[in-house]
């Protein structure tokens, strides 16, 4: 179990910290040393072990969370927001981190998140949860179907719009001052079809529908007004392997 | 057989922290040592007690004095680890609230042992004499006394949630138990209304036998000092694992 906030006990050194959840975990003596040592190189703070967790970088000591909730080789690991805070690169070198541990650890990996695009880069499933209910689970392709379209958007200035809506994938054709916007399944099997009826183009933008849009559509767009509830209750994710 | 690891688990990070803490330790020395040196020297210089010296008489009452304050504020410290979050590491952990509880309030009390073993180290310094028997009837009051002491704390701190209560408990746990317990004057010719303030005092149980041990007065028996202090242990272990049961 890894929480949105920082638990580590910052008075205490990394090593000691991991040493500490081996004991209350009751992972067997002869092993604690080993297995602190590989997850300390699993999240590469092999080298800060032996500093106190006062002095980690929060990324690092989100890093240091990892390793801990490993330690006692869990079949669920279960991450509260793991990555809520953190500037872009260390965000990055967390996923890279918790594919690791779903990889070579073959750890099953339950993730809660508000962030779509961490949902989309690390699970294999995703849950939607409204309200406290599920209200979509499924894999994050499926889930974009439900959505649907591509759109490609262009400048052109003489534009074939028949022609384009003749074309069979594509279901719907906006044109608004210069600006062509089509709607249609698998834009980027289509595109150099679609391009090559619609004319000489000086832009043009493609954009595959995301689980942000599959979350709005799904959820609605008023904001919520969330009481404090549960981590659980939140939209979750799962990575399974 | 993993409980008991659990506790060792708890001990083993209080233990950690405190000996890091350097300068909790200075501290929490200097301060009785401050209130011993004034107290005994300058109050001694025209009042002493059934026949010794002022410093003889309030050097047991000090160290109760040292023992509550840093037990009561050790266990109100575990309001620190429940803010920073470290505590939900430990609340979910495989372990009995029973074992959090125990390893807890064993590493509170190492840490109440070294500051009063300390003290007795100090002690000779000053002109006090231990026998044999005097330091074991000492330091088996001061275990007992942390026991109790960081029992009482840990109870309070599992049910605050911010330090703000921290001055209430000052005011109405610390100053009068240290205050109303003889650790400062004998009980013989008190009023009535504090004698019997006294005597519902576990602490004064625990300065007279440290007391009775040191100089060989007693007020009360030593029995009496023993089991009413046990009592007072056991009564406030049973307090704190039922407020670490039921904490969320």
């Amino acid at each position: 179990m890894v929480f949105q906030e920082p638990s580590s006990d910052e008075l205490l050194t990394g090593y000691e910290n991991l040493y500490v959840h081996a004991l209350m975990y009751g992972v067997p003596k002869e092993e604690r040393r080993k297995r602190i040592e590989e997850a300390l190189e699993l999240v590469d703070l092999k080298d800060r072990a032996r500093d106190r967790a006062k002095t980690y970088s929060g990324g690092m000591r989100r890093r240091l969370e990892l390793a801990r909730g490993l330690l006692h080789r869990p079949k669920i690991l279960l991450l509260d927001e793991p990555t809520l805070g953190l500037d872009p690169q260390t965000r990055e070198r967390i996923w890279g981190y918790i594919e690791r541990l779903a990889s070579e650890e073959k750890v099953t990996i339950l993730i809660t998140t508000h962030y779509m695009e961490e949902a989309e880069a690390l699970c294999d499933r995703v849950a939607i949860i409204d309200y406290g209910k599920i209200i979509a689970l499924d894999s994050p392709g499926n889930l974009k179907m439900r959505v649907g379209k591509s759109m490609i958007t262009a400048r052109v200035r003489e534009p074939n719009l028949d022609g384009i809506r003749a074309l069979p994938y594509v279901s719907k054709v906006e044109e608004k001052e210069g600006k062509v916007t089509i709607y249609l399944s698998e834009a980027g099997a289509h595109i150099q079809e679609v391009l090559r009826y619609l004319g000489e183009a000086t832009s043009v933008e493609l954009r595959e529908p995301t689980l942000n849009d599959v979350f709005l559509k799904l959820t609605g767009r008023e904001i919520r007004e969330e009481s404090p509830e549960s981590w659980v209750q939140r939209y979750s994710s799962v990575i399974n392997r | 057989m993993s409980e008991l690891v659990g506790v060792y688990a708890l001990w083993y990070r209080e233990v950690k922290v405190f000996l890091r803490e350097r300068s909790r330790i200075v501290a929490s020395f200097v301060n009785p040592l401050i209130w011993i040196i004034a107290f005994g020297f300058g109050l001694g210089a025209s009042v002493s007690f059934a026949g010794t010296r002022y410093i003889d008489f309030i050097f047991p009452g000090i160290i109760a004095m040292n023992v509550i304050f840093t037990s009561v504020f050790f266990g109100l410290y575990m309001v620190w680890d429940k803010r920073v979050d470290f505590f939900k590491e430990v609340m979910v952990a495989p372990l009995r609230r029973t074992t959090l509880f125990v390893g807890k309030m064993l590493g509170g009390c190492t840490d109440s042992l070294i500051q009063a073993g300390i003290l007795l180290i100090v002690g000779p310094l000053l002109g006090i004499k231990y026998t044999a028997y005097a330091l074991a009837v000492l330091l088996i009051f001061i275990l007992l006394a942390a026991a109790g002491m960081v029992s009482i704390g840990l109870a309070i701190g599992a049910h605050m949630t911010s330090f703000e209560g921290f001055g209430l408990v000052q005011s109405f746990v610390i100053l009068p138990l240290f205050f109303l317990s003889g650790a400062l004057y004998p009980l013989d010719n008190l009023p009535i209304w504090l004698k019997s303030a006294t005597y519902i005092n576990p602490l004064s149980y625990v300065v007279d036998g440290m007391r009775g041990a040191l100089l060989g007065i007693n007020y009360f028996p030593i029995a009496l000092d023993f089991s009413i202090t046990l009592a007072f242990v056991v009564a406030m272990i049973a307090a704190g694992t039922l407020s670490f049961n039921k904490m969320t």
